[in-house]
């Protein structure tokens, strides 16, 4: 596939020539192409681009990846190759649509082509066995109830799901400045949103001064449905691509309920028999065929300069998002995904209406390979935190009944409290792994009351003798109640300062 | 008898001509519309085909099946498309026709547009492959291949 060959040329190189017989939205039955084959790409005379998704006696079924619309009786030629997307470094700090093909046209591609712009097949074949690792490094989002209690590894799939407007897109963000300033790239994709969302999503991240660090791959509500339905796949070769160089990769897929519904409308408009709730099939193996590119990888990279090839580990951590009607986590795509993920976070509209921040359940929330890249001391912190929830959470239904409190039980409920006020951190403000273990140390010891954490983030940040402190007591403690003594010494640090 | 019909079917419009015919003769077995028997009349070439129809369909029992037949046969023609830099006369369509009931198949016809970008020449398809035999092709690898020299 190459953009600067004219219809003609494709013509003439495959000397197979289709015509359009039928239009259904975006998909449209194609007579002739006789050596057409699945998942090749075609061009209409009219310039559009399609890709066949059937065979059939008389022809194929194409599927249109294009707004601009197809006419009935209009030619048809084959391309002879399968769908690629441009890749390269040009594509940082770029926003791109579902062909990879930059918004707005900032020339970007053209200012790297011959030096570094190459192709990539978007229907790739995932790594099998033998190239991936265990996971064993964490990705630290910064925020303290996920790294603690729901750890998220790198190379994890670990899926987002919640009702609507519960911050799921807060934890994302937050996610993706953490990892971005941690030197990770990080690939936004925004399935079939609103213009406005991406627009303040791209200056969220000029901001932030994380731009040279991301990648939005976008397509808006009244893109075609084939190309709705490409997004993740472009972004997910994009991912690829920068994991070949040996970089890690954060990719957010934002959000796969509006893909699946997309998915259904094609397969519904092409006649796919449906399944539950009118979804095709396939369905499941549409999402997982994606799903399955993610992980924590070797790779080989050879470095032009020193002439060297070095194996390195490069991760593609996948967060799906998924939207839930009131709460409910059963419907079939939210399954669909919980089972082919690592685990997921869930976004609770009690706890958001109740104020919490973030309003991650993590009793619901699920991890399943995160756990074994925190270290024995994180372990034990999470254990006490989860205790000291699940406390605060029974005691709190015993006030539903206005019983009279104990003195236990308001200690309890105090540092339910805390802990909370702990959680429910100032936007954008990440807080390292160390500090969130010794910040929870200083409020289960007593020395602390939850506030304030950007104070401590800035000491951290900016103090060097508080940073030792912190990170020396992290080090020198083998379980949670030998950092609950050295907090002390941190706290007396930090009001010294 | 079908292939005789079929035979003289030279392009779409002929086919277009036959099925209205079949229509016609259709609707005027069962008397249907009536006055759609005399629409059809109105035009020549309908009543030419309606004609050869109707004497090819005989007596016998059988007509409606006859006709549903003939019209599946229709339908399931060969197209050969063309694409003329020149709009064609009707000796030029007919000598078209021809060589492509010999060439091609007896059950094949043509369908033509015109597209003075081909400046002489013609291009063909048939069963999805395409035959590029134009003069703008031959410049075009003319002016590839030419040795330019100072």
């Amino acid at each position: 596939m190459n953009g600067r060959l004219s219809f003609g040329d494709y013509l003439k190189a495959t000397g197979e020539v289709g015509y359009v017989q039928r239009v259904l939205h975006s998909v449209v039955e194609v007579e002739g192409l006789p050596g057409a084959a699945i998942s090749e790409m075609v061009k209409f005379e009219q310039g559009q681009w399609g890709q066949i998704t059937a065979l059939s006696q008389e022809g194929v079924e194409v599927l249109v990846l294009s707004r601009e619309p197809v006419n009935v009786g209009k030619r048809v030629a084959r391309t002879g190759s399968a769908l690629v997307v441009p890749v390269g470094e040009w594509c940082l700090g770029g926003t791109l649509d579902a062909m990879g093909r930059e918004v707005g046209g900032g020339g970007r591609m053209g200012k790297a082509e011959g030096a570094e712009a190459s192709q990539r097949i978007v229907d790739a074949v995932p790594l099998g066995i033998v190239g991936r690792k265990k996971i064993s490094r964490q990705l630290v989002t910064g925020l303290a109830m996920v790294d603690m209690m729901v750890p998220v590894g790198m190379g994890q799939r670990e899926l987002v799901m919640g009702d609507r407007k519960t911050g799921k897109t807060f934890l994302l963000w937050q996610l993706i400045v953490a990892q971005a300033r941690a030197g990770s790239v990080c690939i936004y994709t925004a399935i079939g949103k609103k213009r406005t969302e991406i627009i303040k999503l791209g200056e969220f991240f000029s901001q932030m001064g994380i731009t040279q660090s991301t990648v939005i791959v976008a397509t808006v509500s009244d893109d075609s449905a084939g190309e709705i339905w490409l997004c993740p796949y472009i972004a997910m070769t994009i991912a690829e691509y920068f994991r070949d160089q040996g970089r890690d990769v954060v990719l957010v897929l934002d959000d796969m309920s509006t893909h699946a519904k997309f998915y259904r409308e094609l397969s519904l408009v092409a006649k796919k028999f449906p399944g539950r709730d009118s979804y095709p099939g396939d369905i499941f193996h549409i999402h997982s065929k994606l799903l399955e590119r993610g992980g924590n990888f070797e790779v080989r990279v050879s470095d032009s300069a020193k002439g060297s090839v070095e194996t390195k580990e490069a991760a593609i951590t996948v967060l799906p998002v998924v939207d839930t009607v009131q709460g409910d986590v059963t419907g079939y795509i939210q399954t669909n995904l919980m089972s082919m993920t690592d685990g997921h976070i869930y976004f609770d509209s009690d706890l958001f209406f109740k104020g919490r921040r973030p309003a991650i359940n993590p009793f619901v929330s699920v991890t399943r390979v995160g756990s074994q890249t925190q270290s024995g001391l994180a372990k034990d912190a999470s254990r006490v935190l989860f205790d000291l929830l699940a406390n605060y959470e029974k005691t709190q239904g015993f006030l539903r009944f206005g019983a009279e409190l104990g003195e236990n039980s308001r200690q309890i409920l105090a540092m339910g409290d805390k802990v909370l006020a702990f959680f429910d951190q100032p936007a954008y403000t990440a807080v390292g792994v160390n500090l969130q273990l010794v910040g929870l140390a200083m409020l289960v010891a007593g020395l602390w009351d939850g506030k304030n954490i950007s104070q401590m983030v800035e000491a951290y940040t900016n103090q060097p003798e508080y940073t030792r402190a912190v990170d020396g007591a992290v080090e020198a403690s083998g379980n949670f109640g030998q950092l609950m003594e050295r907090a002390r010494n941190v706290s007396r640090v930090l009001s010294s300062i | 008898m079908y292939s005789e019909i079929m035979a003289r079917v030279a392009t779409v419009e002929d086919q277009a001509d036959v099925l209205v015919a079949v229509d016609a003769i259709e609707e005027g077995l069962y008397k249907t519309k009536t006055d759609v028997y005399q629409q059809k009349l109105l035009s020549a070439a309908k009543w030419k085909w309606m004609k050869m129809v109707t004497e090819k369909m005989g007596d016998g029992e059988g007509k409606p099946e006859w006709l549903r037949e003939l019209r599946r046969q229709l339908k399931g023609m060969m197209v050969v498309r063309l694409v003329l830099a020149v709009e064609p006369t009707v000796e030029m369509v007919d000598r078209i026709a021809g060589w492509v009931k010999e060439k091609v198949s007896e059950r094949a016809m043509v369908e033509w547009e015109v597209d003075g970008g081909l400046i002489g020449g013609l291009c063909l398809s048939w069963g999805g492959k395409w035959v590029d035999a134009s003069v703008a092709l031959k410049l075009e690898e003319f002016w590839k291949s030419y040795e330019w020299t100072a």
